[in-house]
């Protein structure tokens, strides 16, 4: 069964109609199983069997659409895991001290920034409301 | 993914694109800054809000009465400033020839404007222009001066009857501490401000505080 989000995305985007499709499949199926899931673009590429280009522009779509938004990570340079989450790129202080992961003091780089993606609380309201 | 393909993505769907810096540029005369247009992708893909600033057009007025018209314009910076300030950004800054006294002369005049790293080049200012000051107020962190000791149009900016004005865009400033002086025999009066430079010592700076290796002028032929 079709979300409204998604049927707005897909008047707004006709020619994209089979992947949206895919994706919505793909979205609602992990969504289903886990409500705080992030959306992974190269998971989403591989279940969708598309390419990455699509996915992530179909991903600024949705969050155009309030259908998902953005979470910010700082990357550990050292470990490259996540050592720091907030909602938006300002949030991030500028040196990050004592790293939870190596340790270590990060100066801010942009290249150690990562955005990831979440449903919006009125996605996982619409699945979950769903009959 | 990462921040640099997000920011490219949000410009081609519309969607407002991740920053935490702000950057104010401000130009000099006779000129409404082409520098500041070309540098616009390179600092928006970098996630840096960009705000260039347009005084206008000016001839005459800055070189009879500096100071005052470099006064009269510290309310655009002000206003800038604390637009980006109000939103949680950090705002940095830079500024060429003129631009600079508007710029040193809103945080002397202002000492709510917080402008932790700055860039200037072709600087009208004096060698001993009293950055400590401003640094003791908490007001600039790191300053980079990008000189060149054959700067033309800065070579007689001493003889303005401005006390802050003077030569440090061709000898740099007396200051320690703070300020980076940096000495180009290929910036010209202007170059500074062109893709390459910008991207490989202005972004890094600017967002961490650290000075890469100078780029020479054969880094700007390839």
């Amino acid at each position: 069964m079709s979300l409204a989000e998604f049927d707005t995305l897909r008047a707004q985007h006709p020619e994209q109609g089979m992947l949206i499709a895919k994706f919505e499949d793909a979205v609602l199926g992990i969504l289903r199983r886990n409500p705080t899931a992030v959306l992974d673009e190269r998971h989403l590429a591989q279940v969708t069997n598309s390419p990455l280009a699509d996915v992530e522009l179909l991903l600024m779509e949705l969050i155009k659409a309030e259908i998902i938004e953005p979470r910010v990570a700082w990357v550990c340079p050292i470990r490259h895991g996540t050592a720091l989450e907030v909602r938006e790129l300002k949030d991030l202080p500028l040196l990050l001290e004592e790293c939870a992961l190596c340790g270590q003091s990060h100066q801010y780089d942009p290249a150690d920034v990562e955005i990831f993606f979440v449903p919006t609380a009125r996605l996982l309201e619409s699945i979950t409301s769903e009959p | 993914v990462k921040l640099r393909t997000y920011n490219t993505l949000a410009g081609q769907v519309g969607v407002r694109p991740q920053s935490n810096f702000a950057l104010l540029s401000i130009h000099g005369v006779r000129s409404t800054g082409d520098w500041q247009k070309r540098m616009a992708v390179s600092l928006q893909y970098a996630g840096i809000l960009y705000d260039p600033l347009d005084w206008g057009y000016a001839r005459l007025l800055p070189i009879v009465r500096p100071q005052s018209t470099a006064d009269a314009h510290t309310t655009k910076v002000v206003t800038a400033w604390k637009t980006h300030d109000d939103a949680g950004l950090h705002v940095i800054a830079v500024a060429h020839s003129f631009g600079t006294l508007i710029l040193a002369r809103s945080l002397q005049l202002n000492p709510e404007v917080i402008l932790p790293r700055i860039v200037l080049f072709g600087s009208i200012l004096s060698e001993s222009f009293p950055w400590r000051d401003l640094a003791a107020r908490h007001q600039v962190s790191k300053l980079l001066n990008e000189t060149c000791p054959d700067d033309p149009a800065v070579r007689f900016a001493h003889l303005l009857r401005c006390k802050w004005t003077g030569r440090a865009g061709c000898f740099g400033f007396s200051s320690t501490g703070i300020v980076e002086n940096r000495v180009y025999d290929w910036l010209g009066h202007s170059d500074a401000g062109n893709l390459v430079h910008v991207e490989k010592v202005w972004i890094p700076f600017l967002l961490r505080g650290v000075i890469p290796p100078q780029t020479t002028a054969a880094d700007h032929a390839t």
